[in-house]
């Protein structure tokens, strides 16, 4: 049987099981695409251990096992530290690294019986919002190769958009998952901060940092979800919560709902800052069309004040770099990542391995951080930062007493060109984080799916629709997120060549 | 109130117990110099 790269977890699961095909074939099949790639969505493959994976899976499937993971194959971003595959986060600082263990996420999908294809590129450190900070090479957009994927998880999202992988993992610490996502069409979820464990996780900003999912579907995102969530007592910001199904809720229409207005009752916040000045215009037609869509389904839409949206932006970029700067005085060039040749003596050695083995970006964070934690600045930036931080979780807490969920876009723009000199305007990525800010500072999940195309210069590219929920809600996002799914089709459009 | 973390949680404790690490020759193999079972640096004092 000839197998569709394209298509959803559930309908490869199925065919496993019908028998149609079997899980080392599949795995192969991806492995073979990922191999012909020429968008620089993967950083390291290994077949062997692939495949070994795959006979593995195949032999429980043959065992008469039905998990809903089973055999099925995944990438993982190069920041989720795995034993089979190097793990160099985007970054000439962790060249050749291989982690004595592997991430717990990649120990539970594993666990699963899901088959690990690789790692997939990212920016350096998980730090840019277009994946052209990674030191290993740029990574594009399968819409259009000579724009960006979005980032940080820019391979994780275009593997799944080009059909080298049904689904990936991510980390989100910024909207780096739900930014990339929304840019190459695919759907991604960041889950409340806590849900997932971050053991094995190249850190980042540990605070915001979070474990996500990536595929084609809300409902692939739910049953992924599912296998990684949970407490882990190596995770010291690990939630105890109970294990749960995130897709429970799919089908279950709320209370007074009916089957042709599931949605019947559900209250949308609208902020009106994040469809205000700065929105492009194929960005908003594309999301007003997809909240008329809700309506048609039911729900009711409320406008509601983030008033300190604009504020997300410089306390993101005060708190992530002064985390960052703490979490990365790690690599000293003496237990593990890049050492300079011929130290003259320990501060030469701390110097050059450093300036050796950061890209520009991450030594830019790594300035700012250190300076607004230095003595002086301290309160003015950084507490002042954390003060903002609370006054923004706090609108969103005072939003949700009047709707439900919040929905807007993802990113100002669709998916922007490529420089040729590879050269990037810092501050004008930054400002493009600011819908996805907020959710992060605040630790809220958040949700992006395709919602419809725009057209730049003559080429489609996807637009995503951001949900935001409370706290722990992930199951309503995921339900509300299927309910569209289920009358749209902008999840199933595949970019140009793919079929 | 400056918020330094997404939940107002204290940090847990957990039992005063001995856990199992990887072996040290495997959490030495990434280190760009070590002999001995040791990691080398520079010389620090003369």
């Amino acid at each position: 049987m000839s197998i569709n790269r394209f298509a959803s977890l559930g309908a490869l699961r199925h065919a496993l099981a019908s028998r149609e095909i079997g899980a080392v074939e599949l795995a192969q099949h991806y492995l073979q695409a990922l191999h012909a790639d020429s968008l620089g969505a993967a950083l390291a493959l290994n077949d062997e251990e692939t495949l070994a994976q795959a006979r593995a899976a195949q032999a429980r499937l043959d065992a008469g096992e039905h998990a809903p993971l089973l055999g099925l194959p995944i990438i993982h971003k190069d920041v989720f530290v795995t034993r089979s595959w190097p793990t160099t986060a985007g970054s000439r600082m962790l060249e050749g690294y291989r982690s004595p263990f592997d991430a717990e996420v990649v120990c539970r999908l594993e666990q699963a019986g899901m088959v690990s294809l690789g790692k997939a590129n990212c920016d350096e450190f998980a730090m840019g919002s277009t994946n052209q900070h990674s030191a290993f090479g740029p990574c594009r957009n399968p819409w259009s190769s000579d724009r960006v994927p979005g980032g940080s998880s820019g391979g994780s999202a275009a593997a799944v958009a080009a059909g080298l992988s049904p689904a990936a993992t991510g980390t989100d610490t910024g909207g780096s998952v739900r930014q990339p996502a929304a840019l190459c069409g695919i759907t991604g979820l960041k889950p409340t901060y806590g849900r997932v464990s971050r053991w094995g996780m190249v850190a980042y900003a540990s605070s915001l940092d979070q474990a996500g999912v990536m595929a084609r579907s809300a409902q692939d995102c739910a049953t992924l979800l599912s296998a990684i969530a949970g407490f882990d007592e190596k995770d010291a910001t690990s939630l105890e919560m109970p294990a749960e199904d995130f897709s429970r809720l799919f089908d279950e229409p709320v209370e007074g709902a009916s089957a042709r207005q599931p949605l019947l009752g559900l209250r949308l916040g609208l902020p009106r800052q994040y469809l205000g000045p700065g929105l492009s215009e194929p960005v908003r037609l594309a999301v007003e069309a997809a909240l008329q869509e809700f309506e048609r389904l039911g729900a009711s839409l409320v406008e509601i004040d983030l008033p300190l949206t604009e504020l997300s932006v410089p306390a993101y970029y005060v708190i992530a770099p002064a985390e960052a700067s703490s979490n990365l005085s790690r690599f000293d060039g003496v237990r593990y990542g890049h050492r300079a040749d011929h130290p003259t003596d320990l501060h030469d050695l701390y110097c050059r391995s450093r300036s050796e083995g950061f890209g520009p970006e991450v030594r830019r964070r790594i300035l700012v951080g250190s300076f607004v934690l230095s003595h002086g600045y301290y309160d003015a930036y950084y507490l002042q930062a954390q003060r903002v931080r609370r006054l923004i979780a706090r609108d969103f807490e005072e939003a949700f007493s009047r709707c439900d969920l919040i929905a807007g876009p993802v990113s100002p723009t669709l998916a922007g060109p490529i420089h040729p000199s590879g050269e990037t305007d810092p501050l004008a990525e930054y400002l493009s984080d600011v819908y996805t800010l907020g959710a992060s500072l605040a630790g809220l999940p958040g949700l992006s799916m395709p919602c419809g195309f725009g057209v730049q210069d003559s080429v489609r590219l996807p637009v995503g629709l951001q949900l935001i929920g409370p706290k722990f809600l992930e199951a309503r996002l995921l339900a509300v997120a299927h309910a569209f799914q289920r009358v749209t089709d902008w999840h199933e459009q595949l970019p140009p060549g793919g079929h | 109130m400056p918020m330094a973390h997404p939940h107002d949680v204290g940090l847990r404790l957990r039992e005063d117990e001995a856990l199992a690490l990887p072996p040290r020759d495997q959490l030495l193999a990434n280190a760009p110099a070590q002999a001995g079972g040791l990691f080398l640096v520079p010389r620090v004092i003369e």
